[in-house]
């Protein structure tokens, strides 16, 4: 029960994190993120974009990345970069650890 | 798909890579952590008895696959060697061939001239693409890292130039003779650590490694190299099919390479 309570937890802090790195997706924001995934027991990721499409920067920025469970149950989306002031760089690097699920549609 | 004999093939590439390492003064070497580029690491510590005695870098997107990063960080660690990562911005309206074709190159150009290299190997294979099987085991680059594929030195009798005529850097390709079946058996001969993504996971696996955005795997079963090896003695589907941007315009490659993409 009590393990069940500490995943619950671990789930809910990482959809919320996943909100807040959604309005603003800030290198320190990513560091807190980074910290959180690690006890969460997330082990699956998948990279989707918007409307299936990435023909140009604003495809790019809405692409995201689904986040599963070890029963590959979806837990949050998250976006794919950093942004500090006007410079945007790729985030992947804070998903290490995580496995691709290639999920078949 | 032909494969050739292991023993030629690394004999060459050892002589290849020490030759370049003998005739410029300040070398480095670009690593993807692909299949190809961990190969040519693992036949320049075979050369230089199990050290790399040149920094290899790595062009980061920042959205290559979480898995990629790790390969990185296990592998530079497992062998010891100095990895130089240049940070590529990712800039408007700048995706698919076009973030690969200004927005890598121009973060090379900038480590190239930090660091005042005058050679940097790099793996590609002749057998990848048409316009690949147009270099030279020594090709020249111009500043702008522009390639004449018209006008390189001729290399015969294994005497390879390393003189420029004009102010740049000289790409070394050691690997240009490889098949991909090649690079899988000598993998599998020496024990190569490989990125985990090559192996099938629920029916799908990656062949050629890019970024999360322009890379798509195919359908495959081999979850491992004898597997990998198998499928490509029969297999008909071209290696790059799962890579964005050489679906685009016969000529984006092409006009790629001879604007400095690696």
């Amino acid at each position: 029960m009590l393990n069940f309570y500490v995943v619950n937890m671990a789930v809910k802090k990482i959809s919320e994190m996943a909100d807040t790195l959604w309005k603003e997706p800030s290198r320190a924001n990513w560091k807190k993120f980074d910290a959180a995934l690690k006890k969460s027991g997330i082990k699956y990721y998948s990279v989707k974009f918007e409307d299936g499409k990435l023909n140009k920067k604003s495809d790019l920025l809405r692409s995201y990345v689904e986040l599963f469970d070890s029963k590959k149950k979806f837990v949050a989306k998250v976006p794919v970069f950093e942004r500090e002031g006007k410079k945007i760089e790729g985030a992947t690097i804070n998903l290490i650890g995580l496995s691709i699920l290639n999920k078949v549609e | 798909m032909i494969e050739q004999d292991l023993k030629a093939l690394e004999e060459k590439s050892i002589y290849i890579i020490r030759e370049a390492k003998l005739k410029f003064k300040n070398i480095a070497a670009l690593w993807s952590m692909g299949k190809d580029s961990t190969t040519m690491l693992a036949l320049a510590r075979k050369a230089f008895l199990g050290k790399i005695p040149f920094p290899v870098i790595h062009i980061d997107n920042g959205i290559d696959f979480p898995e990629t990063y790790k390969f990185r960080q296990d592998l530079a660690k497992k062998w010891n060697f100095k990895v130089i990562v240049g940070y590529s911005e990712i800039k408007p309206d700048l995706v698919g061939s076009a973030c690969c074709g200004k927005n890598k190159p121009e973060t090379l150009k900038k480590i190239m001239k930090e660091y005042g290299f005058d050679a940097l190997i790099v793996s590609i294979r002749r057998d990848e693409h048409g316009i690949r099987a147009k270099e030279r085991y020594m090709s020249p680059r111009d500043e702008q890292f522009r390639w004449n594929y018209k006008n390189q030195p001729a290399e015969l009798w294994d005497d390879y130039s390393s003189k420029m005529e004009v102010k740049g850097h000289v790409r070394v390709h050691p690997l240009l003779d490889w098949n991909e079946i090649d690079v899988w058996n000598y993998i599998k001969q020496e024990h190569i650590p490989v990125n985990p993504l090559y192996f099938s996971r629920n029916g799908y696996r990656y062949r050629s490694l890019g970024c999360t955005h322009c890379t798509i795997p195919l359908k495959s079963n081999a979850k491992n190299v004898d597997d990998i090896i198998k499928e490509l003695q029969t297999t008909k589907v071209e290696e790059r099919s799962g890579r964005s941007m050489d679906k685009e315009r016969e000529y984006v490659m092409a006009r790629l390479r001879s604007l400095g993409y690696m």
